[in-house]
């Protein structure tokens, strides 16, 4: 890491300094970046040279263009990046500016990589466990979603899951790609590593400990003095290592970075498992923009006080099913709409699945839009079309 | 699966204005050139009995969970019973920081307030309170503010040397079910003293400020223990919000009343359908709240209610944010919201599409209290008759 950022460092220096702090900011995690980010952090620095495109003078222009605070001298950019863009967002905040800030940010976005045209198209499956029902047991499922696919009436799945499994392990066993395919789950069920095929396993349940230390450590924080209110909570747990944060059963520095990131950076990903699988879900699409994920959503606990929570760490509130469903509905459409900013979206395939209620939404290349297909298939045969 | 196509078909769904939909849905009238075809107001020459209650949402509310046609199921009372009683505003737009105490403050002063949404600070502005009662010269009982616990003991009170001791009396409900160290004081009391859903140490204040709460029971006519006996059969803190603004009207009567609901807020857990089940307890609250005030004789005939959410949260196209979850790309669907206004001689069934501003609300207020705002930015809403 030492050498990227030495490597790094004298071209972030031309930079406006509010680029060049967003940009130290990713150029510290470089080491623990997936194969994708770092490729996206390194061809972005790469077009940072000059000359530069047209697009790209215009975004160093508009970070150029940004009024600098009074303050922000004391803090080191190099050194502390994250504290850096803290402050200086809240200042552009206070100041007006952000709208600007924002403009500017979306021109510097890295440019989306190249898809090579033999790579296998995304595929991405959000799970709702059986259990999740509405009180009613009548609620009409993906409501937000049907626009876009067709609305299976009659999914069966004789085999309890295993076929989900069984299709993911095969689309890894034919792209070995490191951070390719993911499984994300609110329970440790199917999450059973399967030999030579490289999937990423990540489950609300399994990080229990780590949950539970993060919501210690904070309960700790509030009863402190000098803790520096709510950014002085961020920036200590941001400083978190996964060692510190209690994450002994994950080897993987890469994975283990990626936890705590979901643990840490997460609002609501320490209380509820809804919540944890949306957000994990969206960040491994955002980060790895992997080939293959399975988001399963599982009941979260009832709703109770953060204070409650904090004070009691070790306990967790019953599971809220009719909630839970809610909760997954709306994370489905989030996770659609985080595929659709993949590159490669056009060639990709969507599909939400209720277990208990057996109905299955399919969305992607080739399958009808805004239609109900009433036929009794097999799970299996669904996936088949996700290849 | 097309990208754009999929975005451009979002972005025209959006095009479909707010008043298009509302009136599919309620048969409203346009309320474009409201102010000058008004009656002039009967009220208007007994000013001193004017009334104002102005309802907050402090944990910001999506259109599409609210007036939205996906999200009407959620307000069933508003669109029901209050809408058609009352003027609707469909865009209420928030420039300000997006941080609900700062943005509750900036209401309250009518100024985009720019501090630190975290710190324990005054307004830098005068506030509505202190501009009533100082120009009025009303009691401290005279104006109210039931608000949250996180950092909103302030709310009541500018810093602005020329209205020193004009503020409102300021309620935290919360406090008054909680010890000295801010935890529970009574038992089985947990859930209604949640504060705060983004981050774990925004928690109990220190009160320099604020009333103790034996004094605020006194003045409710309560003691705490009846007070908590009845928190109990509760099951929010919006909720216990309600109750203490009833008691403050049945008690005190109060010419102006500021209830601040935060139980939306829990959005920030990321858990979609507790944010929906706090805008629908919200719709309940407001509709509660009107019945109060059509049948309590202090308020009935006399008095306007103004609701609205402070601003609104990020949109679910802005790949900055995570949709309804937090309120912090400053994207054009977090700053614009909505306001419903009912009174006696408030247009009734109408529905108004010019953009206002938040701060619009001080001068509005203001001027049905007949008083002026002299520091405020905003503009009186003229489509409220004013």
């Amino acid at each position: 890491m030492i050498d990227f950022v030495a490597q790094s460092l004298p071209q972030l220096q031309t930079l406006p300094v509010p680029l060049a702090a967003l940009l130290m900011q990713q150029v510290l995690r470089h080491d623990l970046m997936f194969p994708r980010e770092k490729r996206e952090l390194e061809a972005t620095l790469v077009s940072l040279r000059l000359p530069r495109s047209p697009e790209l003078v215009h975004a160093v222009a508009a970070f150029q263009a940004l009024r600098m605070p009074a303050g922000m001298n004391s803090l080191n950019w190099q050194k502390e990046p994250a504290a850096w863009v803290e402050s200086f967002t809240a200042a552009m905040w206070s100041s007006g500016q952000i709208e600007a800030y924002r403009n500017a940010a979306k021109l510097a976005l890295p440019l989306p990589m190249e898809t090579p045209a033999d790579m296998t198209p995304r595929a991405v499956v959000v799970a709702y466990d059986k259990r999740l029902q509405d009180n009613g047991a009548s609620m009409a499922l993906f409501r937000r979603l049907r626009s876009e696919g067709t609305l299976f009436r009659s999914v069966q799945n004789a085999d309890n899951g295993l076929p989900l499994h069984a299709w993911m392990a095969a689309r890894a066993k034919r792209n070995e790609e490191a951070y390719a395919h993911w499984w994300v789950s609110g329970d440790e069920a199917g999450a059973t590593p399967v030999a030579s095929a490289p999937i990423a396993y990540l489950t609300y349940a399994a990080l229990q400990p780590a949950r539970q230390h993060l919501l210690m450590m904070m309960n700790e924080a509030r009863h402190s003095i000098g803790t520096g209110g709510p950014e002085g909570l961020r920036h200590a747990m941001q400083a978190l290592t996964p060692d510190e944060m209690g994450l002994r059963t994950e080897t993987d520095p890469v994975l283990r970075a990626f936890a705590t990131d979901v643990l840490v950076g997460g609002s609501g990903t320490q209380l509820y498992s809804t919540t944890f699988v949306q957000w994990t879900a969206r960040e491994v699409l955002r980060r790895a923009q992997p080939r293959t994920l399975v988001a399963k959503f599982t009941a979260r606990n009832s709703s109770a006080s953060m204070d409650t929570r904090l004070a009691h760490p070790l306990e967790e509130p019953p599971p809220d099913f009719a909630g839970s469903l809610v909760d997954a509905e709306m994370g489905a459409y989030l996770t659609y709409l985080n595929l659709l900013r993949l590159p490669g979206a056009e060639q990709a395939h969507f599909l939400a699945w209720h277990e208990g209620y057996g109905q299955a939404m399919l969305i992607g290349k080739g399958v009808p839009r805004g239609q109900i297909d009433t036929r009794s298939l097999q799970l299996s045969e669904l996936l088949q079309r996700l290849t | 699966m097309s990208q754009q196509s999929f975005w451009n078909r979002i972005a025209a769904e959006h095009s479909h204005t707010r008043r298009e939909f509302l009136r599919a849905a309620c048969g409203s009238a346009a309320g474009a050139a409201v102010s000058s075809v008004l009656p002039q107001r009967a009220w208007a020459a007994a000013s001193g009995k004017r009334k104002v209650i102005v309802v907050t949402f402090g944990g910001g509310a999506r259109d599409q969970e609210t007036f939205a046609p996906e999200g009407q199921e959620n307000i069933p009372r508003l669109l029901g019973e209050l809408l058609p009683q009352g003027t609707f505003f469909t865009q209420v737009i928030n420039r300000g920081i997006l941080g609900h105490y700062v943005a509750t403050a900036s209401l309250a002063t009518g100024v985009y307030e720019r501090f630190n949404n975290f710190a324990d600070v005054s307004p830098a502005n005068p506030t509505i309170f202190e501009y009533f009662r100082k120009e009025k010269a009303r009691p401290v009982t005279d104006a109210w503010v039931v608000a949250p616990s996180n950092g909103f003991n302030r709310i009541g009170q500018s810093s602005h040397a020329l209205y020193g001791g004009q503020g409102a009396t300021v309620v935290l409900p919360k406090r008054m079910l909680a010890g000295a160290d801010g935890f529970p004081a009574f038992q089985g009391l947990d859930h209604l003293l949640t504060d705060n859903y983004e981050s774990p140490l925004q928690g109990p204040v220190r009160l320099s400020q604020e009333l103790p709460p034996q004094r605020i029971v006194a003045m409710l006519n309560l003691s705490l223990k009846d007070f908590a006996a009845h928190a109990r059969t509760l099951s929010s803190p919006d909720e216990l919000s309600l109750y203490v603004a009833q008691r403050i009207m049945q008690e005190t009567a109060p010419s102006l009343l500021w209830l601040t609901l935060h139980d939306i807020d829990v959005a920030h857990t990321g858990a979609f359908s507790l944010y929906v089940d706090a805008i629908r307890r919200s719709d309940r609250i407001c509709a509660d709240l009107w019945q109060m005030i059509q049948s309590n004789p202090e308020y009935k005939d006399r008095t306007s209610l103004l609701i609205l959410p402070d601003f609104g949260r990020d949109s679910d196209q802005d790949a900055g944010g995570n949709g309804f979850q937090h309120h912090r790309t400053g994207d054009a669907l977090s700053r614009t919201t909505w306001m419903l206004a009912l009174g006696p001689d408030i247009r009734q069934n109408t529905i108004v599409d010019r953009a206002l501003e938040s701060i619009d609300l001080v001068p509005t207020v203001a001027s049905i209290l007949g008083c002026d705002a002299p520091a405020a930015k905003g503009r009186v809403i003229t489509e409220l008759g004013l």
